[in-house]
């Protein structure tokens, strides 16, 4: 009976089938819906952006009219556009977004990999110092770019100053690193302790930076602190991608790792991974995408700590579905709070730094205190 | 059960397939040897156990067969030098279960085991492999514990999942090319009660009967008694003796292993003897 109006339901016998594939425990089905779910987030996030400004832009309009052009081989790609339009889409609103997608991504994914790498569900490059040593490289860079540091700044062109950045990013990382572990045992409290004075050190020597700084340098130092996608522009975007973009496509490798990680480093090692090779790998990728998004937006905080932990909350710490949906919720957590900080106080903006402190550091204390009320974990 | 005792002296180079063999080795934290000079052949289908006092080096021992520590000398598995097997495949060979895990993160029972089950492994299809999650929580008397969290659970159901993800590494004992695979175990049993003792005791003597092979670091050495086909006796990092219950189990030869009288006796319609320890 039940059978047969199950066949009759295609409802229903898609329920049927879900719970075959679906062993009890299992969040694999939930988790691709959830990634599913955040791809049209993502659209509808990315879409929001490109409308909502000072100007409100008729963003499908515009790219039908843009496509129609291209396909039909007019010499005018804009007719029919309004060159107003045009121009804030493509110079102003598109970088922006784009920029606000890889940094919010690049931060999620390495909060995400830095917890599973040190086995615990506060680390983040920010609270650990990670952040602070790229700033103190960007700001080496941005100070000392004219004279001392002059030559990597012609080899390299637009890309000096996020390599600055990542450089500076693994250097801490590396060094964090050496510091919390002992005899293949990483101690999280030694990290945390080492993260802060690395953060207090590397912020000691950018203010030292600051005082030898001239009034444009001062400039462009302050814009970092705040932490803001004000600045964005093609060249940003072309400069942060490469790094980032490297970084999210290389994740698939280190998601069973990262799995295998979750039962310790000795379990990890028994079932085939190369524990060493996986640390090595995770502190380059986490340096380079928060390298290459401090670089380009400055120190914008908890993203990295608030969207992997709303995701593991509701698919689980599985690393193959956690990363990726924490890129894809990144991406959409920065691009929304960049809308609302940019028309919130209009004409005038809020730099997003403040906003994401605003919603994280409550979020942050809530978790802190949660875990104490969790005596099993 | 044969009696004769194996000594280190009589094992010969010639590895068969599917043995654990050691040569000469060494093992220390801080160039204080832990481990001295030890040899033995272990061969699959038997049920193998380390015993020792605290401190001895049993768990040393099984780190360095399992290639969680560095040692010096040889360690051969399948005829293979343990270090020269590449990591993943060796996990397809040899399982391990530790005696204790903390989870970084929250997980389910079946997400736990079915971390067992590896990518590399193409045995079997995917349904087949993830099936075995479900076969391997009723080996160890969790059917109905798939969906609880992991940190609800008590220590000894824990180890319990624990055991069911390793025996998903390591399924079949005897993997598709002929050569045998093995399950270490360090203290597999000191969490549980007596029931789960004997169950999971018989788990592994039963992984060890189908041709693969089983080493287990032991306490309790009545239930060893009643379990192992041969056991090791180590005392101060050297291996004091290796042969079958019936050769070990001395009055001498275990109060001077465990540095205390004790007394075997056996009892009638019981195979394996019982071990009472002195006091008073």
């Amino acid at each position: 009976m039940i059978e047969i109006s199950l066949k009759r339901l295609g409802a229903g016998r898609m329920t049927a089938a879900m719970v075959e594939k679906q062993p009890t425990g299992m969040r694999d089905l939930l988790a691709r819906q959830v990634i599913f779910a955040l791809v049209v987030v993502l659209i509808l996030a990315i879409s929001a952006s490109l409308t909502i400004g000072p100007i409100k832009i008729p963003v499908l309009d515009v790219i039908q009219h843009y496509l129609i052009n291209l396909l039909s081989g007019s010499e005018e790609s804009l007719a029919g556009i309004n060159l107003r339009d045009w121009i804030v889409l493509s110079e102003i609103r598109l970088p922006r977004t784009l920029l606000g997608a890889l940094v919010g991504s690049a931060l999620a994914v390495s909060g995400a990999v830095m917890q599973g790498l040190f086995r615990n569900p506060l680390a983040d490059p920010g609270i650990v110092g990670v952040s602070a040593g790229a700033g103190l490289g960007a700001a080496s860079l941005i100070v000392l770019g004219g004279t001392t540091l002059a030559p990597i700044v012609s080899i390299f062109g637009i890309y000096a100053l996020p390599l600055a950045a990542f450089g500076g990013g693994l250097c801490s990382t590396w060094l964090l690193y050496r510091i919390g572990t002992r005899g293949g045992v990483t101690s999280v409290a030694t990290l945390l302790l080492a993260g802060i004075a690395l953060g207090a050190f590397a912020g000691a020597i950018t203010g030292l930076l600051v005082y030898v700084a001239d009034d444009q340098q001062l400039r462009d130092l302050t814009f970092w602190g705040l932490g803001s996608l004000a600045g964005a522009s093609w060249e940003k975007v072309f400069a942060a991608a490469p790094l980032i973009c490297t970084t999210l496509f290389l994740l698939p490798i280190l998601a069973n790792g990262l799995n295998a990680l979750m039962l310790g480093e000795a379990a990890a090692g028994h079932m085939g991974v190369r524990v060493q090779r996986l640390k090595n790998i995770s502190i380059i990728m986490v340096a380079a995408a928060s390298g290459a998004s401090v670089a380009v937006s400055g120190g914008i905080g908890f993203v990295g700590i608030i969207v992997p932990h709303l995701l593991r909350l509701t698919i689980g710490p599985d690393h193959r579905y956690l990363l990726p949906a924490s890129a894809l919720l990144g991406a959409s957590f920065l691009i929304a709070t960049d809308t609302i900080s940019r028309t919130i106080v209009a004409p005038a903006e809020l730099p997003i730094g403040i906003l994401t402190a605003f919603v994280g550091a409550p979020f942050f204390l809530w978790l802190l205190l949660r875990k104490r009320g969790l005596s099993s974990f | 059960m044969e009696n004769t005792a194996l000594k280190p002296q009589q094992i010969s180079k010639n590895s068969p397939t599917g043995s654990l063999e050691a040569f000469g080795l060494e093992v220390g934290y801080n160039r204080a040897p832990v481990i001295k000079d030890l040899s033995f052949v272990a061969e699959p289908g038997l049920f193998h156990t380390i015993l020792g006092p605290n401190g001895s080096g049993k768990s040393t021992l099984l780190k360095a067969l399992t290639g969680e520590l560095s040692y010096s000398g040889r360690v051969t598995l399948n005829g293979e030098s343990l270090s020269t097997i590449r990591a993943e495949t060796l996990a397809l060979r040899r399982g391990v279960l530790p005696q204790h895990t903390v989870l970084a993160f929250p997980l389910t029972v079946s997400e736990v085991v079915s971390l067992g089950v590896l990518r590399n492994d193409t045995v079997g299809t995917a349904k087949q492999r993830r099936n075995r999650i479900f076969e391997a929580l009723g080996m160890v008397d969790l059917e109905g514990f798939e969906g609880r969290q992991y940190q609800s659970l008590s220590g000894g159901e824990q180890q319990r999942v624990q055991l069911a993800r390793v025996l998903c590494q390591v399924w079949s004992p005897i993997a598709e090319d002929g050569s045998r695979r093995w399950l270490f175990l360090d203290e597999p049993v000191s969490s549980l009660d007596i029931k789960h003792q004997i169950q999971i005791m018989n788990i592994a003597a039963d992984y060890a009967r189908r041709g693969g092979g089983v080493l287990a670091v032991m306490h309790d050495l009545n239930l060893t008694a009643s379990f192992a086909d041969t056991v090791m006796v180590i005392r101060n990092g050297e291996l004091k003796i290796m042969g079958s219950v019936a050769a070990v189990y001395k009055d001498e030869i275990l109060s001077d292993a465990y540095d205390h009288d004790v007394q075997v006796s056996h009892v009638d319609g019981r195979s394996a003897p019982i071990v009472l320890a002195r006091h008073g």
